[in-house]
């Protein structure tokens, strides 16, 4: 029997062996690129080496609102003030129950029109169609029943007048140079049909008019955590994935995407809760099974600041919301795993996702069962497993940093040596804690999933722009 | 033992990293703070008027660093709000030393020599302190695969107003494979500084040359630059068979109305491709008339959206009585109906002055 159990722990072993040697060289890579990138931007606006036209691409805003009254009228005045010429804003109000269309019907003056509606997309029907008066580009108010985030956007897409749209949170501010950054992918190459922005934390950030006036690191922990989070897992990650055409998320809380390509897959999916990564991957499919040539980029200089949960039971409720969506794409889509056909995304960006993402709170439970096991017949070998967990600490801490020093590189934002050394402390604490904590958030996310199925996940907001 | 050994060496590489990111953080501030401390001090000597006293040598020691040359740039930038005559004088006599960099920049960096090109451009030089060297170099890195490089050279051509090397650059983009976006050619042109319609006739000497993109790009620049090129823009209306020459063509008759151009114009209608039409929809209201009006009904209820809009927004522009238009309003269609109404309203707004800027 000891034999077996033996062999047994054996096979764990190299699995993990294996299973380790492909995360810590994939987190090795994404940062190290990520900071090679970042550099290499950073000189780049050093050196005037940009893009100064005014000649812009046309871009339709959209915003999805559902009970926003306390952030959504401050959302849109932080989006009148971008350094863009041509663009419009949208508000699709999902049937709040709160007085989101009235906060906005007051602040910019809004009239009913009658404006007809191009069902392009399916989404519920609208209510009402107001229009802002003497804004400085057009703003629309749809008001709409009730259907979720997705049905929102697509009430949005059917809306829209231009050719490329936004999509970002009502809760979000957009840098004030943001459009400019996230169109000029468009503006280097035809054929991309979607660009990624940099969601940031705004926690304990100062904006005036898309302007960061004060950065520091949030105060409370666990913001602070997820902005390190923020710049390992989804800065420096999106920037290697970019690197071969095959980034799979496009946050919701900022992205551009080409509606004619959007349409062409039906737009945003209504029965799914990550309907931001559910398009990006309709878009490799439909490109890659159409054969049209296409890129979907990430810009690491286009930023919007968006609010984190600072209530680790608000963090667990978008963290499980975050791997159903995740579980429902890759479910959904299955047939790209390991498919040539489909490239890199199918080959890299799909193994990664499935094994590091969304498998990846089972394996590490599976592990920690192992170990329960081991030391229950004996077979535990202490001082190794506790300096191979030191390794794993420090090699994360190692990690963390690193993306976190590359930030400096990005525009209007300056390190100070308090938020250096809180970021030493922190990236422990996260390692050790936060990590753990959403796994296992992770893993029980599909208790209670039905019930929780199409709800907007609505966290505890702040109003943005106050000082901690 | 081996993974150990990997990790080991991940971690160690990523150090690396962190140190040099923090050195880069101190070098930077040093470099920012010198750069301004030098920017603040060539600022007061130019503005003192002592652009001609100054250590000409000092200053050509530290336009040689990229850091030096941006602090020149933006110290002239400053100075040409502050003082137009001073900024002419201080220009034209540091002309030389401009003119001497264009040598030590050609062998620098990609990212320098775009930098520099970007300097030419902002600083003037181009204009003012021109060189056969200078051009050359420019148009060399018009050849360059990287954007900004070749943006950087194509804005400092265009600032320069010399129609022959603006031509030569064109047709350098338009012979190679590399992608450049036509809106940002169409930019670039706008910002020539020199003669535009001198430019515009140079351009339809090649514009046969070119790659259709090419030739649409340029078409859409004389729309935005000139009026007086209807003849040219009648024979592409009728001859050429490329659906976006064809929609630059019709909007140049949007903008420049030719009664001569509306039989072209509305003969185009019967292509079955709707972008055409929709473009044809938006034109015609500047050409009012029975016709047009006959037209803008049928364009009402087209099955394409953008066709049935564009018409409604043209009618509600000519202004018609409501005689007029009765019978679409009363009429069984009920999305143009709907199309024309809102229009309509749109425009009563913005004749009552409520309407928004944009």
């Amino acid at each position: 029997m000891a034999e077996y159990f033996r062999s047994f722990l054996n096979c764990v072993g190299y699995f993990f062996i294996l299973y380790l040697i492909g995360y810590a060289t994939f987190l090795f890579l994404s940062v190290v690129i990520g900071s090679i990138d970042l550099y290499q931007s950073g000189q780049m606006e050093r050196m005037r080496n940009t893009l100064w036209q005014s000649y812009y691409i046309p871009v339709s805003i959209l915003v999805p609102a559902y009970n926003e009254e306390v952030t959504v009228a401050d959302t849109v005045r932080s989006l009148l003030e971008l350094d863009y010429k041509l663009f419009e804003i949208i508000i699709m109000d999902d049937g709040s129950k709160d007085n989101t269309s009235g906060v906005l019907i007051e602040a910019f003056n809004m009239v009913r029109v009658n404006r007809p509606i191009r069902h392009i997309i399916p989404c519920r029907p609208a209510e009402a169609v107001y229009e802002a008066t003497g804004t400085r580009v057009p703003v629309t108010l749809i008001r709409k029943k009730n259907g979720g985030k997705a049905d929102s956007l697509n009430m949005g897409i059917n809306c829209s007048k231009y050719p490329y749209f936004v999509c970002m949170d009502a809760d979000s501010i957009l840098q004030h140079d943001s459009l400019e950054r996230i169109v000029r992918p468009v503006l280097e190459d035809e054929n991309v049909v979607a660009v990624g922005g940099t969601v940031r934390p705004a926690n304990g950030v100062l904006i005036k008019d898309g302007h960061v006036i004060k950065y520091r690191i949030p105060k409370n922990i666990l913001a602070a955590m997820q902005t390190l989070e923020y710049d390992r897992s989804f800065l420096a990650a999106r920037i290697l994935f970019d690197r071969f055409n095959g980034n799979l998320i496009i946050s919701g809380a900022f992205g551009l995407f080409k509606k004619n390509t959007v349409v062409a897959v039906g737009g945003y999916d209504r029965g799914t809760m990550g309907e931001d990564m559910e398009l990006v991957v309709k878009l490799h499919e439909y490109c890659r099974a159409n054969r049209h040539p296409y890129r979907i980029r990430f810009a690491s200089d286009a930023v919007c600041w968006s609010q984190v949960p600072e209530r680790l039971k608000d963090l667990g409720k978008q963290r499980k919301r975050w791997h159903l969506g995740l579980f429902q794409c890759i479910w959904g889509h299955r047939r790209i795993l390991c498919n040539p056909e489909f490239g890199a995304v199918g080959t890299i960006s799909y193994v990664y996702f499935t094994v590091y993402e969304l498998l990846s709170p089972f394996i590490e439970i599976f592990g920690m069962l192992t170990i329960i096991l081991s030391i229950a017949i004996d077979m535990l070998n202490l001082p190794f497993m506790i300096m191979f967990f030191t390794a794993y600490v420090l090699y994360g801490i190692v990690l963390s940093l690193t993306a976190f020093f590359a930030r400096m590189y990005t525009i209007d934002i300056t390190l100070r040596a308090v938020d250096v050394a809180r970021a030493f402390v922190l990236c422990l604490f996260e390692v050790v804690f936060l990590r753990n904590y959403l796994a296992f958030k992770r893993m029980t996310a599909f208790f209670g999933y039905k019930k929780n199925k199409l709800n907007w996940g609505k966290l505890e907001r702040k109003k943005l722009n106050q000082e901690e | 033992m081996n993974v150990q050994f990997l990790i080991g060496c991940y971690a160690l590489i990523c150090l690396s990293i962190i140190t040099y990111n923090c050195y880069c953080i101190v070098m930077f501030r040093y470099r920012d703070t010198s750069r301004e401390k030098y920017r603040e001090s060539l600022y007061e000597q130019m503005l003192s008027g002592m652009s001609e006293g100054y250590d000409k040598g000092y200053l050509r020691k530290k336009l040689y660093k990229i850091d030096g040359l941006l602090a020149y740039d933006e110290a002239l930038s400053d100075l040409k709000k502050e003082n137009a005559q001073l900024y002419e004088e201080c220009r034209k006599n540091n002309s030389e030393i401009i003119r001497e960099l264009v040598h030590v920049y050609s062998g620098r960096n990609v990212m320098q020599q775009a930098c520099f090109a970007y300097v030419l451009c902002s600083s003037g030089a181009v204009r003012y302190s021109a060189s056969e060297e200078m051009f050359i170099f420019l148009m060399r890195l018009i050849r360059n695969s990287n954007i900004y490089c070749r943006e950087n050279a194509m804005r400092s051509l265009c600032a320069s107003g010399r129609a022959e090397f603006v031509i030569g650059a064109l047709e350098i983009i338009n012979d190679s494979d590399i992608y450049y976006n036509p809106k940002l050619i169409t930019e670039d042109l706008l910002s020539f500084s020199g003669d535009r319609e001198l430019l515009i006739d140079r351009i339809w000497q090649v514009t046969d040359r070119m790659k259709p993109e090419m030739r649409v790009a340029l078409l859409n620049f004389i729309r935005f630059a000139s009026g007086k090129w209807g003849d040219r823009m009648l024979e592409i209306l009728k001859e050429s068979s490329d659906t976006e020459e064809v929609i630059a063509a019709v909007r140049y008759f949007g903008k420049y109305p030719e009664q001569k151009a509306f039989p072209e114009v509305i003969g185009r209608l019967d292509t079955e491709q709707w972008e055409i039409n929709a473009v044809i929809m938006s034109v015609l209201a500047s050409y009012p008339g029975e016709e047009t009006m006959k037209i803008l009904k049928a364009g009402l209820c087209s099955r394409n959206w953008y066709v049935r809009n564009n018409a409604a927004e043209s009618i509600s522009r000519l202004d018609p009585d409501y005689d007029t238009i009765r019978d679409v309003l009363e009429g069984q269609d009920p999305y143009a109906r709907q199309a024309l109404r809102f229009r309509m309203e749109q425009a009563m707004k913005k004749e009552k002055g409520g309407e928004c800027n944009g």
